[in-house]
């Protein structure tokens, strides 16, 4: 059984199909690319994905569970979290309060506990503060923990939403264009890191990306969207070969 | 392993300091008039506005967990407020129960029922949910207006006089315990989370839902808490206690202390109880005041006199630091590395 | 059936007092995303003035009309320069604040100078009724009614057919490409205030005159029970503001016919609540999805 199969999703807005009959199979350590020009659609199949959408038709399962219509928290807890195109951190709020607050669905205790600062609250809390603290190690982001999450570099605001996104726990990780923006080097250091963060917490990931070189080194399958609609699917190989791929949107400068 | 002491005592700012001795000068004060009530030195009627004093504080920090922390915009806290007052005044006056019990039921139906508003207004964003709180409260209002229990227009008399400034006190106290904790917790970064982006929220495995009907929840119960002391210290109520006006007035407490601090809604709610009883001359300048107040504070610090800063973050108290300090030895404190901190 | 078509004038008559406030609110809202608290009380404003150029000026009904609006309208316009534009680029929620102090401070200006007690209105016209199969029609409310349907007349061809209604509807649809297309965007946004502030003003003035007694504190209600007119029409669509007043009317007339009078007031807020959950756009208005 794949973790991740999307069969025949489309999404419509009015009489647009923005998505028309997507389908999809992650399996576990899968690392998976999805391209195509703007206004293709790319976005949309992540947030139907994760709930933000609703979809029109088809059939999203996570782990054999069918997903779509859940709320989007309820697809986090699931075990599938995102990053944003357009960065959505907590602009007002530490880089430390940012982690925490991902680790929401991890704290057990209740209100009750909280009130009256019963002993689960106190292990949760500690607990959380450890994992905080590791997580913003291994990102290089311990330094910044007590700035303003607006305040960093755009870079490392990219890489702070991809560590608040693995404090959610997830088992798939979906990233929305996490090189936007970036320079060559950037994007080299976030290739390496998107590796070995898959590695380091056992993820399948799924993201859209504009720049070839990251797609191309780090995806095994890439999926070509165009107009909604999937025009091929294969290895980074097989889709710089396809016509109707560089027809539609490589062209010629990009190969 | 470093030693991290809850309060780093020898590198306190002169802000720190000061606000040390503003805090610890405060509470002196606290103590004195504590002592001067207990005695009965303090007279009658400035008694009487320090239990005013400390409903508003109620008021205005339970507002600040809808309007504040959570980001929400309430414009009917006085709706809540009537429901708890005229509940636990109704209980008191037929069946004459114990007064805390009174209390806590006038508090449970405000709470309910900013459950059942809660839960489909909620879907409602920004200043959409403004003008349906505010519309809410106009309904409670008429309503109260309307029952024959109520007393309609005529109101509700001979109310027993229950309410103390001890009980004000200790309950002021205790609202800010509750809310306090409860913000310092996962649920509490939930609220904040919700005020920040709820979409990003959502994506963090937030209930956004939930959590702004148990903003809701919460804060109409302590509402209507302070709507039983009142009740209980004023002997007499009508609907015409719990217009629009008495909701704005709650807010421009929270708005002038910092949408976001509890340690700024309780100084706001006496310093806003206080000083019109100083300036009792100008009593028909109070509500122009207020107006100048709300204008005045958006055009040059829409923050409020305090942000959203606590007054243990001027102390200097690290959270952090504290919690670490409360098992040192589990191995919480890892070196982080030669990292220069 | 007399009974009804006679609630039915009364309502219109009054919807259309709504209808004219409601339209201040729905273009502010729809132009800069502020629910403009103060307009109640530009109302108000407006009645007063009315009530001291008939009283103390002699001036009769129509001049009367004309500089209660010019002078709300000039009212309008400093309070979007003085409290809002400086707020232009803050949140939403600080601009709300705002609005509501504006709205306190001038109901309580008012209070001070006009004391609170209310104030018959001169009488410009004699009343005279009419009956019409059954169904009374006074001359006030003819008049109500002629004088709202023009100023809409008026406010439809400002809006769709002059340079400056073109402008407006521009900027209530994308402010920041507007300016880039050589708009001014101050100057659309001070007119749109003085448009709505009139028309506030004259349904001041035609309020003084129906119910013949006005006071400080008449803004209040009905300014927010415009504003629920605004966005049961629709918030930001203009037909939708008149559409909303009617029925918001017409509804409050029954609800009275129907129970006790002290009710009238929690009906325009149920009519709210229940629309904003049922259909949050307004009954002409388009839904809006927030991109992600």
């Amino acid at each position: 059984m794949s973790l991740l199969e999307v069969r025949d999703l489309t999404m419509q807005f009015g009489g647009l199909t923005a998505v028309d009959r997507f389908n999809l199979n992650l399996n576990e350590g899968d690392i998976v690319g999805l391209i195509g020009p703007n206004g293709a659609g790319k976005t949309t199949v992540f947030n139907c994905l994760t709930g933000m959408y609703a979809p029109t038709s088809g059939e999203i399962l996570l782990s054999g569970q069918r997903i779509n219509g859940l709320h989007p928290y309820e697809i986090t807890r699931l075990g599938m979290a995102r990053t944003f195109q357009n960065i959505r951190l907590f602009k007002q709020l530490t880089v430390y309060d940012n982690i925490r607050i991902a680790f929401h669905s991890q704290s057990r205790y209740n209100l009750a506990a909280a009130v009256f600062r019963l002993p689960q609250y106190a292990k949760d809390e500690r607990e959380i503060l450890e994992k905080t603290e590791e997580l913003l190690e291994i990102f290089g982001l311990y330094e910044h923990r007590n700035e303003i999450a607006s305040s960093l570099p755009y870079g490392e605001q990219r890489q702070l939403e991809i560590a608040r996104a693995l404090a959610t726990n997830p088992k798939i990780l979906l990233l929305d264009e996490p090189a936007a923006g970036m320079n060559p080097q950037e994007t080299e250091g976030l290739t390496n890191l998107i590796r070995w963060v898959k590695e380091r917490f056992g993820l399948t990931v799924f993201l859209i990306e504009h720049d070839m070189r990251l797609v191309m080194k780090l995806c095994e399958r890439i999926v070509v969207l165009d107009y909604g609609i999937t025009i091929a699917e294969g290895t980074p190989e097989e889709i710089q070969n396809d016509p109707q791929v560089i027809e539609a949107y490589l062209g010629e400068e990009v190969l | 392993m470093r030693k991290e002491s809850i309060l780093p005592l020898s590198g306190f700012s002169l802000r720190q300091k000061l606000t040390w001795l503003a805090a610890v000068l405060m509470g002196l004060m606290l103590v004195a008039v504590n002592v001067g009530v207990y005695r009965g030195t303090v007279d009658f009627y400035f008694t009487g506005v320090l239990v005013v004093a400390w409903i508003n504080v109620i008021l205005a920090v339970s507002l600040n967990l809808i309007n504040g922390f959570t980001g929400q915009f309430s414009l009917g806290h006085a709706g809540f407020m009537a429901v708890g007052a005229y509940v636990s005044a109704l209980l008191t006056i037929h069946l004459n129960w114990p007064f805390p019990v009174v209390l806590l039921l006038g508090a449970l139906v405000a709470a309910l029922l900013g459950f059942f508003i809660g839960l489909p207004t909620l879907r409602l964003r920004g200043d959409y949910l403004a003008i349906a709180t505010l519309g809410f409260g106009e309904i409670v209002r008429v309503v109260l207006l309307n029952l024959d229990i109520t007393g309609g227009p005529r109101g509700l008399g001979g109310i027993f006089p229950k309410t103390t400034f001890f009980s004000a006190e200790v309950l002021a106290a205790l609202t800010i315990i509750v809310i306090g904790n409860i913000i310092r917790s996962s649920h509490g970064r939930a609220f904040i989370a919700v005020r920040e982006d709820e979409i990003a929220a959502e994506a963090m495995g937030i209930d956004t839902t939930r959590y702004k009907v148990l903003a809701f929840a919460i804060g109409a119960a302590f509402a209507g808490l302070a709507g039983g002391l009142f009740a209980h210290h004023q002997m007499f109520i009508d609907p015409r206690s719990f217009t629009f006006q008495r909701s704005i007035e709650i807010l421009v407490m929270v708005v002038l202390g910092g949408l976001g601090s509890i340690t700024g809604s309780v100084i706001a709610a006496f310093v806003l109880t206080i000083l019109p009883e100083a300036l009792r001359g100008m009593a028909e300048y109070r509500m122009i005041v207020y107006a100048l107040l709300l204008i005045g504070l958006m055009l040059v610090r829409p923050q409020g006199l305090l942000g959203t800063k606590e007054l243990r973050d001027m102390l200097g108290i690290d959270r952090v630091r504290w919690l670490k300090a409360e098992q040192p030895a589990a191995g919480a404190l890892k070196s982080h590395g030669g990292d220069g901190r | 059936m007399q009974e009804v078509i006679q609630q039915l004038v009364n309502g219109i008559s009054l919807g259309s007092i709504y209808g004219l406030i409601a339209l201040g609110y729905t273009m502010v809202y729809g132009i800069i995303r502020l629910i403009n608290f103060a307009h109640g009380d530009i109302y108000m404003i407006g009645a007063f003035v009315g009530y001291f150029a008939i009283r103390n000026f002699n001036l009769s009904f129509l001049p009367a009309l004309l500089v209660a609006m010019a002078v709300c309208a000039a009212l309008g316009t400093a309070i979007e320069r003085l409290a809002y534009r400086p707020l232009r680029n803050s949140t939403r929620i600080a601009a709300l604040i705002t609005a509501i102090g504006v709205s306190f401070l001038i109901q309580n200006a008012a209070l001070l100078a006009w004391t609170p007690d209310p104030r018959s209105y001169p009488d410009v016209f004699p009343l005279r009724t009419y009956e019409i199969g059954g169904v009374f029609v006074d001359n006030r409310q003819i008049t109500i009614l002629s004088v709202a349907v023009a100023l809409m007349v008026v406010l439809h061809y400002i809006v769709n057919f002059t340079q400056i209604g073109r402008a407006m509807r521009a900027v209530a649809i994308d402010a920041d490409t507007a300016r880039l297309m050589g708009i001014d965007v101050d100057r659309v946004i001070s007119f749109t205030f003085a448009l709505g502030s009139a028309l506030a003003a004259a349904a001041g003035v035609l309020v003084g005159i129906y119910y013949n007694r006005i006071e400080p504190t008449m803004g209040a209600m009905p300014g927010l029970k415009a504003f629920v007119a605004a966005v049961l029409g629709g918030i930001g669509v203009i037909p939708g503001a008149m559409l909303g007043g009617l029925v918001m009317g017409v509804a409050e007339v029954a609800v009275v016919a129907l129970t006790a009078s002290t009710w009238k007031d929690a009906v325009a807020f149920a009519i709210l609540i229940v629309i904003l959950l049922v259909k949050p756009a307004g009954l002409l208005g388009r839904q809006v999805r927030e991109k992600v």
